[in-house]
């Protein structure tokens, strides 16, 4: 039957773990040391593996978001093209017709934006409340769900997610309405 | 005020669709610009209201040389021109008084300084009971003399109007042309381009015939 000894280890001098391995597989062959480090290693690992592809997911979210804005703000500027036709035609000027759509849109942005930011916070927030959570921030006791509270930075990059949002919005109505323009002439 | 020298003009690498037009347009004059379909009227058209540049030629408008101009001094000489398009091109999601309004608002004015004029414009092309609807509700006849208004709000010194008794019926046609001849005699110089021989038959003004690209001269 195996037996269980209990060694306390002196912090202060810490002991040779390769020497004790070599001397315990010297005098009994089959025995094996295995002080965690390499599971403690490999659980490094993976979790910086986790950490790699979470953030490369959200570059990939973050690419697809500008690039739907992008394109669904270039697809509502075409829809207007006879609106900056009419604009020009009648005297006004490139920047005065670009200002003009840049305002919309960075209001329709804005609104976008707020919409889809507030809605995260607020589910955010109300995962933050439920009674599962309430151990979620003791760091002995961590929750499944304690990556649900993103804390004062996650709400700040949401704040930043809607106004890149607006931004981008608002810099493509520029862009497309000059090229409108410079096809109508 | 709009002088043609030689022009020529060819869409990329096709034939030419306008050739050696020479002709001028005096202050205060009235003149119809006809021809038959396809000969190069809303070409000319589209030339005289710098919306393409020639191949060839030289272009004067209030004495500017249109191939030096830039798009700000473009936007400048378009503010003198008044265009009164065939399809009316008004804006749907502006009533009628907005529509009209536009050419003001563009130059930063507040609307409390332009209602009273833009409300006299509408009643003077018979719209005055028209003023907050949408275009989509206007009837065809109502909707050009809401482009016809438009054209006018800024009291331009040169007003081209494409067809435009080419939606109405005869009645109205004359209507409008008494309107652009009421308007030339107020001192805007008028350009109307149309293939209707019976309205142009109704005033004795100068005419332009293009034909097959080439321009003539009847004054």
């Amino acid at each position: 039957m195996p037996r269980i000894i209990v060694l306390r280890l002196d912090a202060s001098s810490p002991p040779d773990l390769v020497r004790l391995k070599r001397v315990l597989t010297d005098r009994i062959p089959t025995a094996t040391l295995d002080d965690h480090r390499a599971w403690s290693r490999r659980l490094g690992a993976m979790a910086e593996g986790v950490l790699v592809a979470g953030l490369g997911l959200l570059a990939l979210v973050t690419s697809a978001t500008i690039l739907s804005v992008v394109f669904a703000t270039r697809a509502a500027v075409a829809t207007n093209r006879t609106v900056v036709e009419v604009l020009h035609f009648v005297g006004a000027r490139d920047g005065f017709i670009a200002a003009q759509f840049q305002r919309h849109f960075l209001k329709v942005g804005a609104q976008g934006g707020a919409i889809g930011g507030g809605a995260a916070a607020l589910l955010f927030l109300a995962v933050s409340f439920l009674p599962g959570l309430a151990t979620g921030m003791e760091p002995d006791a961590p929750s499944v769900l304690t990556w649900l509270q993103p804390g004062l930075w996650g709400y700040a990059g949401i704040l930043l997610a809607v106004l890149l949002a607006s931004g981008v919005t608002a810099l493509t109505s520029r862009i497309t309405v000059y090229r409108t323009l410079r096809m109508i002439q | 005020m709009v002088r043609f020298e030689n022009v020529g003009l060819r869409y990329g690498m096709g034939p030419e669709v306008l050739k050696d037009v020479t002709f001028s347009i005096q202050p205060n004059s009235f003149q119809f610009l006809t021809g038959p379909s396809g000969a190069g009227k809303t070409t000319l058209m589209r030339l005289l209201f710098l919306q393409l540049k020639p191949t060839r030629g030289l272009i004067t408008l209030f004495g500017r040389d249109v191939s030096s101009l830039d798009p700000d001094e473009v936007a400048v000489i378009r503010r003198r021109i008044g265009i009164v398009f065939q399809d009316f091109r008004l804006l749907d999601h502006l009533t009628t008084f907005e529509n009209v309004a536009l050419p003001l608002r563009i130059l930063g004015k507040e609307e409390s300084s332009y209602r009273a004029e833009v409300s006299e414009i509408l009643h003077w092309v018979g719209l005055g009971d028209r003023m907050h609807v949408l275009p989509p509700v206007l009837s065809g006849g109502e909707k050009q003399r809401a482009a016809i208004a438009r054209a006018l709000i800024g009291r331009p010194e040169f007003l081209l109007a494409d067809e435009p008794t080419g939606n109405v019926d005869p009645t109205l046609a004359r209507r409008l042309l008494r309107l652009f001849i009421e308007l030339n005699k107020s001192g805007t110089s008028v350009l109307l381009a149309t293939h209707d021989i019976a309205l142009m038959d109704q005033f004795d003004a100068r005419r332009l015939v293009i034909s097959d690209g080439r321009l003539y001269v009847y004054d």
